[in-house]
Parts: structure tokens; C-alpha cells; sequence
């Protein structure tokens, strides 16, 4: 099994990682990898803003493709965080987990119910 | 450009308030505003200020995008009335093409941005939030900050599908320690999202209420959601600031960590999230309980 390290600023960049397109690009290299049969490294090296739009898409989405158990086997602890990128990571990894197990789920949330100086430019 | 013989020959719509603040009633009156203007097709339509004394600089986003829906049916868009102190902001944050020198560099100026311009809008808030004029803000406090207000604007560039910009301004009050920055869609609502999704809701207001709960979110698919405004909602919280979100005609508010809401009269164009923050906030954030790197996946 080889090791591969991802640079997810260089990926995007820079280390602003924002946005749901820039996680896409992230993903897909990712997503490779580990159909590949690679073990990946995820570096947040020099990302200095990140939302969780940007990691739902970047590795949120991997839970809907990779059982929990083959993910843990491809994905190695994450390396050059700052502790605010784990807590986010954490975050997402948690809720995509639920997000996959309940993708079925029922989508009414309330069943009960239907449901003087004038002229100035702008 | 605008003349005053075209003002004077335009559709007289007055602002009926004489306040515009970050409530309840300021908004009413902006809905109503984009009410009336909705009737107008390729006019010339003024907007009359002369009742309005104050307005919060940042209410000029939610204005803005107001006057952009007016603008896409075809009209030309005119100001009269301003007194001068309302007259003065609205130069100085920008809203105003006639702009005014903002001396104590307090304004976080007026700037369209469009949906997938998220970077674009990050670096605008790292250039405003980051000026040396600002308060002191611990790095934490700035961290939780662009957190929030980076979660903010990809709320609305995956949901609103606004047609027109989305707007951002904000405005210091250095001697009330207050932040308050604004952005502004002209989108479907959040109301809208969940129609859309299939989602049912009680009330426009129970549509913001429900998106602002954990884990919900009306993304269907293969890419989870729902943990921004979680997000954002614990650091007002913990901040003691506030969070007003408008959508259609639902009102939502957060108080700290208490939550009101209430019906417009009139619906407002999109969604419009008002973010109160105190900067003199000391609370160490994200720094009690850092996930082991071996237990993330």
C-alpha cells in the first residue's frame, strides 16, 4: 500500500478553503487514492481559513462512497493541523457519518403541518 | 448618473419610518419598501428618505439588495431626502457612489460579491476585519469571527440561487466594543431552500429556526451539510452578541443563546443575516478539546 500525501492548500491554492468547488477539487484526488488502494495523508499545512462547506465537500463526501471501516483503513491521522482544523474536521467526519446512515431519511420536519439631498447615485 | 430634473419627474416612494435599525420594525420597513417598489416595471422610481433620521450603516446591504431586485425589473433607481447624518453613512460605507472620507475608519465598506466569488469574499473580510484601526480582537476572537462570516456567505452560495449579488458591509462601534456586519442575498429564502428540498415548515419563521438547528440542512445527495450555522450559533453564544436572520417574511433572532422570532408584514427578497459580535470578548475558543488525530476517521 503506498503513502500519499495531500497538501489540500496547494491543492486549492492557497489556504483559503472556503468554498464547496475548491473541497470538490480536494475530494476528487482524494477519492482516487483511496479506490486506488492508496493510504492518504491529509497535510492542512498553511490553511488559514476553511468552512465546513469546504471539508463536507473535501472529505464529507467520502462516507458516501467508503464504508466507515474502509475509510479508516485509507485514511492516515491528518498531519500539520492546528488544533482548530481537527476540531472542524471532527465536526464533519461526525455528521457526514450520520448524514450517510439516515440519507433516507423522512423529509418533513413538521408532519403536522404544510405548509433635502436628493439624487444621489447608488 | 443621476439628475435632479429625473428625480423630480420619477415615482415617489417613501421610506415609512423614521428609523431604520437592526429589528423587527427597520425591516418592516424595508419589506414594505420592496413591496411597493415590486409594482414598478421600467420606471423611474425615487426612493424617498426624507422620513428616515437614522439608519444602521450595515442595513445598507439588505437596502441594496432591495434596490437590485427593483433594478431587474427594469427601473431606474433614484434617492431623495436624506438628512444628513443618514446621508453621511451611507457615503461612508460606500452605498453611496458620492462617497465620504470615514475618517475613524469605522465602516467595512458596501461590496457585491457573486456566489462564486467565496475566496474574493474571504479576502475582503481578512482586509476590513484585519485593518490596524480595528479593536483589539484576541486571535481566537478573529479566528471565530471569519469562521462565522465565512460559514455565512457559503450558506448563500450553496442555497439562495439569488439572481442578483449578494452584499456585504458591516460597521465598528469602538465605544460600545460592537461589530456588526451584514450580508445580504436576493434569493429564494431559506423558506424557499426547504420547498425545494421537499421539506415542509410550519412558518417562514419556522423555516429559519428549523435551518438553524444542528444537522439540518435541505442539501440532498451525496454531500453532507447542516454545521455552519451550528457553528456561528454556539460562538454568539458564548460572545453574548446577536444574530438576526430575515427570510422572506420569517424573523429570527439570537440573543446570546436566547432565540425570538416574528412575521414580517411584507416579504423581504431573499435572505439578509445581521451579525452583532462584541469585540472585547476574552472566551477561549477551540482550545479545550482538540480531537486526537488518530480518532478523526
Amino acid at each position: 500500500m503506498r503513502t500519499v500525501r495531500i497538501p489540500i492548500a496547494a491543492i486549492v491554492g492557497g489556504g483559503i478553503c472556503v468554498s464547496a468547488s475548491d473541497g470538490q477539487r480536494v475530494y476528487q484526488i482524494v477519492q482516487q487514492a483511496v479506490a486506488d488502494g492508496d493510504r492518504v495523508v491529509l497535510s492542512f499545512s498553511g490553511i488559514t481559513r476553511m468552512t465546513t462547506a469546504f471539508l463536507n465537500a473535501a472529505v464529507g463526501q467520502l462516507y458516501g462512497e467508503f464504508s466507515e471501516e474502509e475509510i479508516r483503513q485509507r485514511l492516515a491521522p491528518p498531519v500539520d493541523f492546528e488544533a482548530w482544523h481537527l476540531s472542524r474536521l471532527k465536526l464533519v467526519v461526525d455528521r457526514a457519518k450520520e448524514f450517510f446512515k439516515n440519507s433516507d431519511r423522512v423529509t418533513s420536519v413538521f408532519e403536522d403541518h404544510a405548509g433635502g439631498n436628493d439624487a444621489d447615485d447608488i | 448618473m443621476v439628475s435632479s430634473a429625473s428625480v423630480s419627474q420619477a415615482n415617489n416612494v417613501p421610506i415609512g419610518a423614521y428609523q431604520l435599525r437592526t429589528d423587527q420594525r427597520g425591516f418592516d420597513a424595508l419589506a414594505d419598501l420592496h413591496n411597493r417598489l415590486s409594482h414598478f416595471r421600467d420606471a423611474v422610481v425615487a426612493i424617498d428618505f426624507t422620513n428616515v433620521f437614522w439608519i444602521d450603516g450595515h442595513l445598507a446591504g439588505p437596502l441594496l439588495t432591495i434596490v437590485s431586485h427593483a433594478r431587474m425589473q427594469g427601473n431606474t433607481i433614484k434617492l431623495r431626502g436624506f438628512k444628513e447624518d443618514v446621508l453621511l453613512i451611507l457615503k461612508k460605507n460606500g452605498f453611496l457612489t458620492d462617497s465620504a472620507v470615514d475618517s475613524y475608519h469605522t465602516t467595512i465598506p458596501v461590496k457585491f460579491f457573486s456566489l462564486s466569488q467565496e475566496v474574493e469574499f474571504a479576502a475582503y473580510t481578512r482586509l476590513h476585519l484585519g485593518r490596524k484601526e480595528m479593536p483589539k480582537m484576541s486571535k481566537a476572537l478573529t479566528g471565530k469571527i471569519f469562521e462565522g462570516i465565512d460559514e455565512l456567505f457559503a450558506n448563500c452560495s450553496l442555497h439562495s440561487h439569488s439572481p442578483v449579488k449578494v452584499v456585504a458591509t458591516g460597521q465598528f462601534f469602538p465605544r460600545s466594543a460592537r461589530l456588526s456586519f451584514a450580508i445580504s442575498d436576493g434569493g429564494r429564502g431559506i423558506d424557499g431552500s426547504l420547498s425545494s428540498a421537499g421539506i415542509t415548515y410550519k412558518s417562514p419563521e419556522q423555516a429559519i429556526d428549523w435551518a438553524m438547528q444542528s444537522n439540518n440542512t435541505s442539501r440532498r445527495g451525496d454531500i453532507p451539510g447542516g454545521l455552519g450555522l451550528k457553528l456561528l450559533r454556539d460562538f454568539i453564544h458564548f460572545n453574548k452578541g446577536n444574530l438576526l436572520v430575515v427570510s422572506n417574511k420569517g424573523l429570527w433572532r439570537q440573543s446570546g443563546k436566547e432565540v425570538t422570532t416574528a412575521r414580517l408584514r411584507n416579504p423581504f427578497p431573499g435572505t439578509a443575516v445581521v451579525l452583532e459580535i462584541m469585540t472585547n470578548d476574552d472566551h477561549v475558543y477551540d482550545l479545550k478539546s482538540s480531537p486526537d488525530p488518530r480518532d478523526i476517521w
